[in-house]
């Protein structure tokens, strides 16, 4: 792995609420910017409605740090695409994740 | 094998017809195996391409990705170099779906825009500044004369003259060009993603009407945000802002619930703004120019849901108060710095040594203007920074 990779691993992991759900909206299937606003506003059972300006801003950054790329479908509407890199990081993430709920999970029960 | 070399002066403010004109060469029988970007030379081999489309990208970062949507509609990339790349797909062009997003080749014409605008400013300037050192003195009934000195060295003034010239010609054709090539690439994007200010001309309805003036809410986007939603709570209906910003028009209506966001762009971008439009958000006013654009979006809401923000974390909201402050402090410092050091060290020694009102009247209307404007734009630097510190706590 080279050096600048690694700057941006440590740059989006631990990420905030907003850049994972931007960047797990793009994990199966590429999408547009509203789309990636329903997306998540749909998993989350309607708890987060991201600003469009917000959602707009991290994927300006996203871009630039190559964990997505971006070209323009059918209807010229911009598409957003994740890159290998951007995998990599969304996966590093969920395993940290993973790792806060099974702990969560044992000290909860432990309890008890 | 034989090479063809051809020289495209400027085609990069001619993107589209540069594609045309590769996908023209290689139904010719001609493939593009060389380019060199800053050259404008395009080498050409008398081999048949496998390529039908082009395209053109400009990437900062000379990465060139290919996304995989693009890849598996026969996009590839053909040449590279440095920022730019040729990308080919081996279909005609109206059974290619995809395409390449332009963003970044918009970017970078209006950075050398406005590099030729800063130039014609500075040309301006010392012409005007010459000019008033000149003035006098052809105005001046007293007799003088020039006397030219022959030096060989007169022939390095042509020269600069000449060079001086040709700067200017293509720095005026530059201008024209991508003022044109702007309209050209805008024109690519669908009308779906165009967007019709509502309140683009004022609704001819025989309600009871206000009209307030704000000026300088640029310095302070949160407070006219809390100042217009307190319209509407109070019963007053923002129905038109005028092209400058200044004039709000008001119109009694019931009480409502709107959220309004200003938003401030270094560069207008259609695409965030068709994004926020499908967001929901509604545009009431939009400032003229391309480059740092100001706009005013609206959504109403009710009061069960939480009021709704185009930029709804404090990282956003702070890099958008940062951009304005930034900006504003860019753009006024060195105007304060050069109104400060003609003051300070010119005007008020001057005012001091023979009293203000034994000044003649153009010194008397710089001394009070000077400090006047200097101030007005401090104030204007501070205020953008106190709502950036406001947005920050």
């Amino acid at each position: 792995m080279t050096a600048p990779t690694d700057k941006v691993i440590k740059k989006y992991v631990p990420m905030s609420e907003t850049a994972f759900y931007i960047l797990l909206s793009l994990f199966k299937q590429p999408q547009h910017g509203y789309g990636i606003v329903k997306y998540v506003e749909d998993i989350t059972s309607g708890r987060l409605k991201l600003g469009s300006g917000t959602v707009y801003g991290t994927i300006t950054k996203m871009l630039k740090d190559h964990l997505i790329v971006v070209y323009a479908n059918e209807e010229r509407k911009k598409t957003y695409e994740i890159t290998e890199l951007g995998n990599e990081i969304i996966q590093r993430e969920m395993t940290r994740l993973e790792e806060l709920y099974t702990n969560a999970m044992a000290h909860r029960g432990e309890k008890k | 094998m034989s090479y063809t070399h051809f020289w495209k002066p400027f085609w990069s403010y001619h993107i589209q017809s540069t594609e045309h004109w590769v996908g023209e060469m290689s139904k010719k029988g001609y493939t593009l195996t060389h380019f060199q970007p800053k050259l404008s030379r395009f080498t050409f081999s008398e081999e048949a391409s496998p390529h039908e489309t082009f395209a053109i990208s400009f990437d900062r970062s000379k990465q060139h990705p290919l996304p995989k949507a693009l890849e598996a509609d026969g996009w590839e990339v053909v040449n590279k170099k440095r920022k730019w790349a040729v990308y080919g797909n081996t279909k005609q062009k109206d059974e290619v779906k995809t395409s390449i997003v332009r963003d970044n080749l918009e970017s970078r014409n209006s950075k050398i825009s406005m590099f030729w605008w800063a130039y014609f400013l500075y040309m301006i300037f010392s012409i005007s500044l010459q000019a008033s050192l000149l003035i006098p003195l052809y105005l001046s009934n007293d007799s003088f004369t020039v006397t030219r000195v022959e030096s060989p060295m007169w022939i390095l003034t042509y020269f600069m003259a000449a060079v001086q010239m040709g700067v200017t010609i293509i720095g005026i054709y530059s201008l024209i060009a991508l003022k044109k090539e702007s309209r050209r690439l805008s024109e690519e994007v669908t009308q779906s993603q165009l967007l019709e200010d509502s309140t683009d001309k004022p609704v001819t309805l025989s309600g009871e009407r206000r009209t307030k003036f704000k000026v300088g809410w640029m310095y302070a986007p949160d407070k006219i945000e809390t100042w217009l939603e307190e319209k509407e709570q109070s019963g007053w209906h923002l129905i038109h802002v005028n092209k400058g910003g200044v004039k709000f028009q008001f119109e009694r209506s019931d009480k409502n619930l709107y959220a309004y966001s200003v938003l401030f762009e270094g560069r207008a971008d259609r695409n965030a703004h068709a994004f926020h439009s499908e967001a929901g958000w509604e545009r009431v006013y939009v400032s003229g120019s391309s480059w740092q654009q100001w706009s005013i979006w609206r959504q109403a809401y009710s009061e069960e849901m939480e009021k709704p923000e185009i930029n709804d974390d404090l990282e956003s909201k702070q890099r958008a108060a940062m951009s304005v402050a930034k900006i504003y402090t860019l753009m006024f410092s060195p105007i304060i710095v050069l109104f400060g050091f003609n003051f300070f060290s010119f005007m008020l020694p001057n005012a001091l040594e023979q009293g203000y009102f034994s000044l003649s009247g153009i010194e008397r209307f710089n001394t009070t203007i000077f400090p006047l404007a200097m101030s007005v734009f401090l104030i204007s630097i501070l205020r953008a920074w106190a709502y950036y510190f406001r947005v920050r706590s």
